[in-house]
């Protein structure tokens, strides 16, 4: 009996001694699961772009990981992170603005969120980072330090940069185009050019404008200019002061302006607006202000049919 | 005899050498930076030649500047005014784009002031319009214009 109890004892405790075997076996399991998982979160941060930074407010690195270290891009040059311990982060990265910037809102707001922060690599590569820091107390000696996340976004920032790029390019040729479109210059003999306009014409499309014909008078040596305005319908004292400045510089280089096609509407705004345009030669249509200019460079139209008509 | 010694200034000297005589153009070439001092000096030269060659247009060719201000059109409209009452008459030539576009701006459009494209320009209306006597009036003038003078009236426009 007395070997039964010692036997039902023995096989307590052994069991017991099992259990805790098992325990422990549990926990160096757990402990190893740990450790995988945290390498594999390690992992994970540096494929995503993120680092981890711990640093004193001096500057004073106190640890970092391989992923802060490839956002650093000073991964060849500590193979070893812990190798970093005790720098300064400005041995790390070129300041490109206010040195300290960050760590003053830091130590204001006890933390940082989603800060945008530039800087550039040891290296000179340029380099932006959405940087998250808050404030711990150092296991140790109990003195404020920063626990930084910093994300590499550079690349997005390269892919937005560029496709702004490509927007605005698409813009400023679209904007050419129209412009084109809008004030061509159509040299139909020696000396006479014709501009037709269309549309409405503010201010920008006016100095535009003036821009184009004296280009034009200079370059077809024209001193006959025909304006055609058969394509604006609508007119007001704004669109003919500019129609006036155009004429009026015309003239300085030398060329002299007739307007043709002013539709009945448009007169009538004209005498209506009070506007005096008894100096400037104005004709019904581009015909007419053609044969006017033909006329004053002393060139004739003649018929040839009626010629050979006489000589049957 | 017209090489009077009131008439060279120092201030002349840099200018002397823009003013050449071309048929019966003189040709003033206006430097890039007129100073005010060298305004009147050149008003003063201008009018010595043109008694000295007797010359009938005065072509001021602006072709260099490429700044313009309020003073630079009271010193055309001066210099226009000077030299009609000698008789000649003034063109000018050659100005720039940005030039004119400023000159519109500021309301500078010298109505009575004939202008040309370059000096070809020049020389091809005061070799179709160069018996101009110094007595003609200026209505005669106008209708003495490059382009046929019943279709147009380039002194008007």
């Amino acid at each position: 009996m007395a070997d039964l109890e010692m036997s039902k004892q023995e096989i307590l405790d052994e069991l017991l001694a099992a259990q805790q075997e098992i325990t422990d076996l549990k926990a160096v399991i757990a402990a190893h699961d740990d450790s995988r998982i945290s390498m594999n979160q390690q992992k994970m941060l540096e494929v995503a772009g993120v680092g981890m930074v711990l640093y004193k407010f001096d500057g004073t690195v106190l640890s970092i990981d391989r992923g802060a270290l490839k956002i650093f891009d000073l991964e060849d040059v500590y193979p070893d992170p812990r190798a970093v311990q005790g720098k300064k982060m400005g041995d790390l990265m070129v300041y490109t603005g206010r040195r300290g910037r960050l760590r003053s809102i830091i130590r204001e707001q006890g933390k940082a969120q989603n800060v945008l922060y530039d800087f550039k690599t040891v290296k000179g590569d340029l380099r932006w980072c959405l940087h998250d820091s808050y404030v711990i107390q150092h296991p140790e000696t109990g003195e404020d330090i920063i626990q930084a996340i910093i994300r590499d976004i550079t690349e997005q920032k390269l892919a937005e940069a560029e496709q702004e790029r490509l927007q605005q390019e698409i813009i400023e040729a679209q904007q050419r185009a129209i412009q084109e479109l809008s004030t061509p210059i159509i040299p139909v003999m020696d000396g006479i050019i014709v501009m037709p306009l269309v549309g409405s014409i503010d201010s920008l499309r006016a100095k535009d404008l003036l821009r184009t014909l004296l280009e034009g008078i200079t370059h077809y040596r024209a001193r006959v200019v025909i304006l055609d305005v058969t394509g604006v319908s609508i007119v007001d004292t704004g669109i003919v002061n500019h129609l006036d400045k155009t004429i009026q510089a015309a003239r300085l280089k030398g060329a002299r302006t007739i307007v043709t096609g002013i539709s009945d509407a448009v007169a009538e705004t004209i005498v209506d607006l009070g506007i005096d345009w008894g100096k400037i030669q104005t004709l019904s249509n581009l015909q007419a202000g053609l044969l006017a200019a033909l006329r004053s460079l002393g060139i004739q139209l003649v018929s040839t049919a009626s010629n050979t008509t006489h000589s049957d | 005899m017209f090489m009077d010694d009131d008439f060279t200034d120092d201030a002349m000297s840099g200018v002397a050498s823009t003013i050449q005589k071309l048929e019966d153009l003189l040709l003033v070439t206006v430097p890039r930076d007129l100073m005010d001092d060298q305004v009147l000096s050149l008003r003063r030269e201008v009018v010595k030649h043109i008694r000295l060659y007797n010359s009938l247009w005065v072509l001021l060719d602006f072709s260099q500047v490429d700044i313009c201000d309020s003073y630079f059109g009271r010193f055309i409209q001066s210099m226009a005014n000077m030299v009609r009452l000698t008789g000649a008459r003034v063109i000018i030539s050659g100005l720039q784009d940005a030039v004119i576009e400023t000159m519109v701006e500021l309301g500078m459009t010298l109505p009575d002031v004939r202008a040309v494209l370059d000096l070809d320009e020049a020389l091809a209306m005061s070799r179709t319009n160069g018996k101009v006597d110094a007595d003609t009036s200026e209505t005669e003038l106008a209708e003495l214009s490059f382009l046929d003078s019943s279709t147009f009236d380039f002194f008007e426009v």
